[in-house]
């Protein structure tokens, strides 16, 4: 497993966001969490690293992507929306790394069904098997836990940020500050494309650009006191 | 000067439009040229595609087949002219007003639905998914929309027609003094292979007109700033409305090209 290494990327986005210049390491099997607020360009980070925006500096690893809507066709199975990208990226027994990929996602028993019959986290797991399953050198995912509730959101982290030494490489854009970055080995502040802030999630508690995403203290007991319904 | 200016406006857009189509073609005819789409995507899209349009052109079909025997009885009955109806009802559904009305059809029926499907697949990052494979979304996803539109058009022409025909035949003996036998001497006699020819001609160039406008307005959600419900509502409107002038404006072409018979 290769690391990812871009120096001085730059991209341009919609509504005239510039991102960058930015550059960024990181080895096999670390996780980056990218943080900021919407139209920070988070999200325009990973659509360059991606190759879906124009940027001027590129890496030559295979991606694997998760994006903030799942992204998947509806029209065909979970299987085979997984199976599509296994033969496309000529994966070895394209059919037997879709199938295992559902399987590692707990998505065994789902194989045949229509994206429209799954729940949003199934939704997105069926995303993630599909990131998963090209053997990708990079793992990029696009907020993977929005509008997911807890538990679920506990269990796409779990399955997107296993680590070891044959780990790819994550980057993720997120600002599930609770439930995601304490699991991320360092965190990107962006702000207006630029990076504020970079360091481990211990740091950016410490850190005065964390106040802009810390929750609220006047709400927290209210929020202690809350009767949550899972 | 108001005037002027918004009418040069209008003008401006439509010559983009239409630049923006002619490249989608090139870029298309290339791909079809290197055999790059996606031929089991193709098959899938055009069984979709054509079960989808077919209780529309089976109803607008037997609409249209009294219509042309309505209009043909009258002239029959005021020039005595009874032999030639079935000639003029083959004419009329093989070659102008059949293909005409399949293809306006297929513009609302097809066109929108490949609009809408590729809109939503723009804006919700569908289109993005399959890049992030490396793949361009264009063989794997708007090509053989394209194809399956062009195939659907092919296949609806030669059993609509006929429907049309046979519905002319029926309701011109029903309503009319026209025997079905009659007017099927009459095909036989007085038609030729040329009406066939014409008829087919258009239905192909229809087929690629509101291929090409409906997936070209779909998937240019994709390079807009605003990816929102109202532009997928917008794409859809453009268009079918690029498919329907283009459906109406090639007929035209083809009909100057093709010469009176």
């Amino acid at each position: 497993m290769r690391a990812l290494h871009v120096d001085g990327l730059t991209a341009r986005g919609r509504g005239g966001l510039v991102l960058g210049p930015l550059s960024l390491h990181v080895e096999p099997g670390e996780v980056l969490a990218v943080v900021g607020s919407t139209g920070a360009g988070k999200s325009l980070l990973l659509a360059a690293l991606a190759g879906l925006a124009p940027a001027d500096r590129a890496h030559d690893l295979l991606v694997g992507m998760v994006f903030q809507s799942a992204a998947l066709d509806d029209a065909v199975s979970a299987f085979d929306n997984v199976a599509r990208a296994t033969r496309a990226r000529a994966t070895p027994l394209p059919e037997v790394a879709a199938r295992d990929a559902l399987i590692a996602v707990g998505l065994g028993d789902a194989l045949h069904l229509l994206p429209r019959q799954l729940s949003g986290g199934m939704r997105r797991r069926v995303a993630l098997a599909r990131a998963l399953a090209v053997l990708p050198e990079l793992l990029l995912l696009d907020d993977p836990t929005a509008g997911l509730d807890p538990r679920t959101t506990r269990e796409v982290v779990a399955l997107a940020l296993r680590k070891g030494p044959d780990a790819p490489p994550v980057v993720l854009a997120t600002n599930d500050l609770d439930g995601v970055v304490p699991r991320a080995d360092r965190v990107l502040v962006l702000e207006r494309g630029r990076a504020a802030f970079i360091g481990t999630p211990a740091e950016l508690a410490q850190h005065e650009v964390a106040r802009a995403f810390a929750p609220r203290p006047d709400l927290a007991p209210r929020l202690a006191e809350a009767r949550w319904p899972f | 000067m108001a005037v002027l200016a918004a009418v040069g406006v209008a003008v401006e857009r439509r010559a983009e439009e239409i630049g923006a189509l002619v490249l989608s073609a090139r870029r298309a005819l290339a791909a079809g040229g290197r055999l790059r789409i996606d031929a089991v995507e193709t098959l899938r899209q055009t069984d979709r595609l054509f079960f989808d349009a077919l209780p529309l052109v089976l109803v607008a079909g037997v609409a249209v087949g009294g219509v042309v025997a309505m209009q043909g009885l009258s002239y029959v009955t005021r020039y005595s002219a009874g032999e030639v109806f079935g000639w003029a009802a083959a004419m009329s559904a093989y070659r102008d007003v059949g293909p005409l009305l399949l293809g306006c059809g297929l513009a609302a029926r097809i066109g929108a639905r490949n609009t809408a499907e590729l809109a939503v697949m723009a804006a919700r990052e569908r289109l993005d998914a399959v890049r992030a494979l490396g793949l361009d979304p264009e063989p794997t996803v708007v090509w053989p929309r394209l194809v399956g539109t062009v195939l659907c058009s092919l296949l609806f022409w030669a059993p609509a027609c006929t429907l049309v025909l046979g519905v002319a035949f029926v309701v011109a003996s029903l309503i009319g003094d026209q025997r079905v036998a009659t007017s099927v001497w009459s095909v036989v006699s007085y038609a030729h292979a040329g009406t066939l020819l014409n008829g087919l001609v258009r239905m192909v160039a229809f087929g690629l007109i509101v291929g090409l406008s409906s997936c070209h307005a779909g998937v240019s959600v994709a390079t807009s700033d605003d990816r929102s419900a109202g532009a997928i509502g917008r794409a859809v409107y453009a268009g079918s409305v690029l498919s329907l002038a283009g459906v109406v404006v090639t007929n035209a072409v083809v009909s100057l090209l093709g010469g009176a018979e």
